[in-house]
């Protein structure tokens, strides 16, 4: 992690969004049937999994800290709570600005819209929890819990086009037969991806810099108010 | 008019990001504050 300074991942991050953002507009071809305004698949699909990533990183940061009890696990859940918040964020503001056009409506309450919704509810309690509990240890035991408990609405989530007859689009990716995407579209999309994961750890570093730096500085007030006293 | 929706949702994700971009800088600064004011502090006494 330190052989990769912040400076240059944030570097890196800006030069691969500005290849996607060249790649989603003038390179990837206009879909037949919905246009220009299928363009938000290359925003939309990508946030919404590294919102499942950023789950799957608290699930993991969860069970690790409950385990092991290491600061580290509970600070990287922590910061990819507040960072897949962000995310899932976007999912379900690019969601409806595709769907109006498409469908003719904003929402809809299927199965993948709805544990999408809840998994947007969760990043919430859990962020909610830790900010508002203040006994020392509590909040990260039942921050993991929260944690632990709701990886399974993301299971549901990822699954909800493939258990289940949706409004959603079926998956264009390990779908079944039928499913896929024209090259050019494909690589657009794994670029985008590929940006916005490269985006997501870079804001989980800088909120898990943030948070040990809190928690020394917490430190040092105590052991400043112990000598004074 | 897709146009439209298109624009919006870029827009709103990059907002979006920005947003919590600069809230993340803007708790450094008042950290780096607080460290700076602690430092005042234990040189005064």
């Amino acid at each position: 992690m330190k052989k990769f300074p912040p400076t240059l991942h944030l570097f890196v991050t800006v030069v691969w969004m500005i290849v996607a953002l060249y790649m989603i507009f003038l390179y990837a071809p206009q879909e037949a049937t919905m246009g220009e305004v299928q363009r938000i698949f290359y925003q939309h699909v990508p946030a919404g999994l590294s919102a499942f990533i950023a789950y799957f990183v608290v699930f993991l940061g969860s069970v690790i800290y409950l385990w092991k009890r290491t600061k580290f696990a509970d600070d990287l859940a922590y910061a990819a709570a507040e960072v897949g918040f962000v995310f899932c964020t976007c999912v379900l503001v690019t969601g409806p600005l595709w769907a109006k056009p498409a469908w003719g409506i904003w929402w809809t309450w299927d199965a993948r819209l709805t544990s999408t919704f809840i998994l947007w509810l969760l990043f919430i309690a859990y962020l909610m929890l830790r900010a508002h509990l203040i006994n020392p240890g509590r909040a990260e035991v039942l921050g993991a819990v929260v944690g632990i408990i709701g990886f399974v609405d993301v299971i549901v989530d990822y699954m909800a086009i493939r258990w289940w007859r949706t409004q959603h689009p079926q998956p264009v990716f390990m779908g079944g037969p039928g499913s896929g995407l024209d090259p050019r579209m494909k690589l657009t999309f794994l670029v985008s991806w590929g940006a916005f994961l490269c985006l997501f750890w870079y804001l989980v570093r800088q909120r898990m810099a943030l948070l040990v730096a809190q928690r020394e500085l917490g430190w040092l007030r105590r052991q400043l108010a112990l000598r004074e006293s | 008019m897709g146009n439209n929706y298109l624009f919006a949702a870029y827009a709103l994700v990059w907002i979006i990001f920005m947003v919590y971009a600069w809230n993340i800088s803007r708790r450094q600064a008042q950290l780096r504050k607080d460290l700076e004011e602690l430092k005042r502090s234990q040189r005064s006494t």
